[in-house]
């Protein structure tokens, strides 16, 4: 099975025509202002498909024919209130209910009519589940029930004058979505070998956690992992703009790219205590930044030395730059420094968190995308084993 | 792209993203998450028109291939073509750019931050035009969120560290 790269492209496009369809329909049913924040297509193990943890509420449709899969229209609990306060203003539950019910049908066509016509082929869609934002996490039902990794594509539309927002999760039948990308000429790649760096870069984040932990004392693991294939120019909305402190490097070799680790604010607070354990009032001193340039790095030795170990290659970063700010900045001159070689990017997202999910650590990697090509081309399947380095092997 | 290809909008919040613009004469235009990026308001006094373009890079060097709202100089020939085409006279035209910092410190082998270049690039493109620059706050180290008021080209540039600037 191989995956053409401009197949995701298309796709990816597709997805995004969608969104803004669904949300043109949203905009002229309701009157209010919709804005396509960020599209992208990943792909996860079941375990990982993370929604966010929220409470939504939406629908859930099936489709059959040209695609398979099922789509999943959420909208966050406010998002609900104002479409409903819109549609169905003083009417009872019932009512209320049966306007999202027609929202999210309507939408869920319109994201679904470009696939088709793309396809020229027709899809079918169910009619809609409702969601009563009783799950916590409304996933497509069939996703949970395989150990394999699926792709997921994903949207995000804001209301701009509400600060809410809805989502979009199509999780295509897994087989059939890969015969969809099967190149029909052209470089390809096998399917079976952008899983397998999904894996290894989990291994390298695991590798990070334990790092942190060692260093500080707090018990951490990797929770979500995912590889995103994203436009360039949304890989900074993608982080989004909330305030991260952290460190960013640059990484040399096969593949060379960017690593942003970014700590929300008390968990930046956290791991520096451990390490410098001073008062701080708001700024952070040089000893602090450095305290993070430190965990910076042996975070990064860990996540690096997890691919270079099964590609085999060497793999240098340079000395981390100390960051604190919105997330969407942060990325914004890394990007800028990729846009002016590539369309797209390979987006790989770990998040490492505690248990009781007071720390939480989100590990961002670019690798540049034709060397993450040629790296994947190289790679052999069955090193993918080796992401620890056997002392007989260095010495 | 985006907000700039989609219906004229003139109520409300109208957000831009990255490589993207708007044009407007009601409502506020916004764009945040401005690291090395530019917020470029081009509007017209007389009018009561705004335009709001977030790039990433300086020049497209003529490489029709690359997307040309990701570009100072070639997004800036769009919007002011659709501040025209909206009624804009383009001799009343001011521009207002915030951004263009230097959030990660980059090996730049002696070409500046791509925030400068970003900067340098914007004021050479608008003199070109003729356009003057009525109000800058760029450079330093901070990301920003920029908010134009469609109706009077007034702008408000927030820096995250807590500094905001009205031009």
């Amino acid at each position: 099975m191989q995956i053409d790269i401009d197949a995701l492209e298309t796709y990816n496009s597709l997805a995004r025509e969608g969104a803004r369809s669904a949300a043109e329909s949203l905009s002229q049913l309701t009157g209010l202002e919709t804005h396509v924040e960020v599209t992208n297509v990943s792909l996860v193990s079941p375990a990982d498909l993370d929604t966010g943890g929220d409470t939504r509420s939406g629908v859930r449709v099936e489709l059959d024919g040209a695609l398979e899969g099922e789509a999943v229209l959420t909208f966050k609990e406010d998002a609900r209130q104002i479409i409903e306060n819109v549609l169905a203003p003083e009417a009872d539950q019932r009512m209320r209910r049966s306007s999202i019910e027609e929202v999210g049908n309507i939408m869920t066509s319109g994201f679904i009519d470009g696939w088709a016509d793309h396809l020229d082929e027709i899809i079918d869609i169910s009619p809609p589940t409702f969601l009563d934002g009783s799950e916590a996490d409304p996933l497509p039902a069939d996703s949970a029930s395989t150990d394999e990794q699926l792709f997921v594509i994903r949207s995000r539309v804001e209301f701009p004058d509400e600060a809410a927002d809805f989502r979009i999760l199509l999780v295509p039948e897994r087989d059939a979505f890969i015969e969809a990308v099967e190149p029909v000429d052209g470089d390809s790649i096998p399917f079976e070998k952008f899983e397998v760096f999904n894996e290894m870069t989990k291994s390298g984040a695991e590798k990070a956690a334990t790092n942190v932990t060692t260093m500080t004392g707090i018990e951490t693991a990797v929770e979500i992992n995912r590889m995103s294939f994203v436009p360039i120019e949304e890989v900074p909305v993608s982080v989004g703009d909330q305030r991260y402190i952290g460190t960013v490097m640059e990484y040399e070799g096969t593949p060379s790219g960017y690593l942003a680790i970014l700590f929300d604010r008390p968990s930046a607070e956290a791991v520096v205590d451990a390490l410098v354990p001073v008062e701080t009032d708001g700024e952070w001193s040089e000893m602090e930044q450095s305290a993070m340039k430190e965990i910076g790095n042996i975070m990064t030795s860990g996540f690096i030395d997890g691919w270079a170990n099964v590609l085999e290659t060497s793999i240098d970063h340079s000395p981390p730059t100390f960051v604190s700010d919105m997330g969407s900045s942060i990325m914004s001159p890394i990007v800028g420094q990729m846009a002016r070689t590539q369309e797209h990017a390979f987006l790989l997202d770990s998040v490492i968190r505690t248990d009781d999910g007071v720390f939480r650590c989100e590990l961002f990697a670019l690798p540049h995308e034709d060397e993450l090509r040629e790296v994947l081309e190289e790679l052999l399947v069955e090193r993918a084993d080796r992401t620890h380095v056997s002392p007989d092997e260095v010495f | 792209m985006g907000a700039g290809s989609g219906p004229f909008s003139d109520t409300g919040r109208i957000k831009v993203s990255i490589a993207d613009y708007a044009v407007a004469s009601q409502g506020t235009l916004t764009t945040s998450g401005l690291g090395s990026c530019l917020g470029i308001a081009i509007y017209d006094p007389d009018q009561g028109i705004s335009s709001l373009f977030h790039p990433m890079l300086p020049y497209r060097n003529g490489d029709d291939s690359r997307p040309p709202e990701r570009f100072v100089d070639s997004g800036i020939d769009i919007v002011v073509g659709e501040l025209l085409a909206a009624g804009a006279d383009e001799s009343s035209l001011r521009a207002k750019i915030a951004g263009g910092a230097a959030v990660v410190d980059f090996k730049t082998n002696g070409e500046g931050s791509i925030g400068d270049r970003n900067v340098a690039a914007a004021r050479d493109v608008l003199a070109g035009r003729g356009i003057e620059i009525i109000g800058e706050e760029t450079g330093g180290d901070c990301g920003r969120t920029v908010r134009v008021d469609a109706w009077t080209g007034e702008v408000i540039v927030e820096r995250t560290d807590g500094v905001n600037t009205e031009l």
